[in-house]
């Protein structure tokens, strides 16, 4: 008698349901990756696209950086990444206050159209038509990086189910700094800034990323001169910075782990 | 609804470490829309920067400290998702912005205070931990104008980076099912 066909299926599955439940079904399942046809959205990939920055808790100088960020993912859970910014500054309200209050200072001390008032300043140690205090604001920053992702996951976007991973950065660079203020007794300077940070990384579709970091930048720079003109003793300060940036990423398909991997 | 304690640091005033512990109230109007207010107390201490100003320029700058912060905000959650940790069980996440106004007293040592005007914008993360607790981490620009005796009204950011735990009323979720 040949066997009918619903006799056939019902084998096939009675074979399936034998071999899933032996211990060689068992060992390749224990042995198979967590996430299979996984995307893997920086292993091998670029990345570049703008920046913009701003630091946090300065008491003189307030940065903002806007600039340009390149990665490169040697694998997916690590990266190294360039980073150039320029620097745009603005006085702090602090900065204003205590230039008001050098200001009022000297005219206490030697009004300004007083008959004798260039001997008066010599007197009274006075810079003759000192503006203010000075000091440095960040020029430009080259930054290189490693990055270490820990954690990436799928979340919901607006409906769409998007990527995301968390990162930490760890790295060195270099700052110039300008001379802000009183440029009769600061100058321009140069310090190595090394620096840590963490990341938030949104993948809006498999080519356009946006991150979110904040970084705690070490500069090393004399921060302002005092009332006499002299500048105080350089020192390695920190500098928050919060940033924002939007990734471009190359290949723009990425990779796909297959069953071999 | 959402109760949750909190603790904060401000981030960005070079002369004086402000942190601050209150209580945030949220009613969610759906999965991704509540409504709020919260209110923080702030305590202070004196960062070297003040006394270097005093010492290096004979100058005492003018310190307005904040004294309490109360307010309403509407917070817009787009992003959710869940991981694991180490193998661990299953954590759900939410990603929010956060926007409102509210009041700030600000004062400066030995003299009476001042109520400012103030809005914000923040954004944070909520970790769940189970159906009824959760913990996030926020930040937020309140942002308010400062009258100063020396160089009069100063535009003021006031960066606050928050920590909270939060505990859901009613404690279960429900569940929508797919028609």
């Amino acid at each position: 008698m040949r066997p009918t066909r619903s006799t056939i299926m019902a084998m096939a599955l009675c074979a399936i349901t034998v071999l899933g439940s032996s211990p060689v079904a068992a060992r390749a399942l224990s042995d198979s990756p967590p996430v299979l046809h996984q995307k893997l959205m920086r292993a091998g990939r670029f990345e570049v696209g703008p920046r913009l920055g701003v630091t946090l808790n300065d008491p003189y100088e307030r940065n903002i950086l806007p600039g340009l960020s390149f990665n490169y993912f040697i694998l997916d859970w690590i990266g190294v990444g360039l980073d150039l910014q320029y620097g745009l500054s603005m006085d702090t309200q602090l900065h204003e206050q205590v230039d008001a209050g050098l200001k009022a200072k000297w005219e206490s001390l030697c009004p300004a159209g007083a008959a004798d008032q260039a001997e008066c300043e010599a007197k009274a140690g006075l810079i003759p038509g000192r503006p203010g205090i000075g000091t440095t604001s960040i020029q430009v920053l080259a930054l290189a990086n490693v990055s270490i992702i820990p954690v990436i996951g799928k979340a919901m976007l607006f409906g769409e189910v998007v990527r995301y991973d968390l990162h930490l950065l760890f790295g060195a660079g270099v700052a110039t700094l300008r001379a802000e203020g009183d440029r009769t007794h600061v100058e321009d300077d140069l310090s190595l800034v090394p620096f840590a940070g963490v990341g938030f990384r949104v993948f809006l579709n498999d080519w356009i990323s946006m991150n979110f970091e904040m970084r705690d930048l070490l500069i090393n720079y004399h921060r302002v001169t005092d009332q006499d003109g002299s500048k105080l003793d350089a020192v390695f300060t920190n500098h928050f910075e919060l940033s924002w940036s939007l990734g471009f990423v190359f290949p723009q398909v990425p990779s796909v782990t297959s069953l071999d991997d | 609804m959402e109760v949750a304690p909190t603790v904060g640091l401000s981030l960005n005033d070079p002369l004086t470490l402000h942190w601050s512990a209150g209580a945030l109230l949220n009613v969610h109007l759906s999965e991704t829309f509540a409504v709020g207010g919260t209110y923080h107390r702030f305590f202070h201490h004196e960062l070297p920067v003040s006394s270097e100003i005093a010492e290096e320029f004979g100058v005492f700058a003018e310190r307005r400290l904040r004294d309490f912060q109360a307010g309403g905000h509407v917070t817009w959650s787009p992003v959710y998702g869940k991981f694991t940790l180490f193998q661990g069980p299953i954590l759900h996440f939410s990603a929010y912005l956060t926007g409102g106004a509210g009041v700030m007293r600000t004062f400066s040592p030995g003299l009476g205070g001042d109520f400012r005007p103030t809005w914000n914008l923040g954004g944070g993360v909520s970790l769940h931990l189970a159906q009824w607790i959760a913990m996030s981490l926020s930040l937020a620009d309140h942002m308010y104008i400062e009258e100063f005796a020396t160089t009069g009204s100063s535009f003021q950011n006031d960066v606050h980076m928050q920590f909270s735990v939060s505990l859901f009323l009613p404690p279960g979720v429900t569940y929508r099912y797919p028609r």
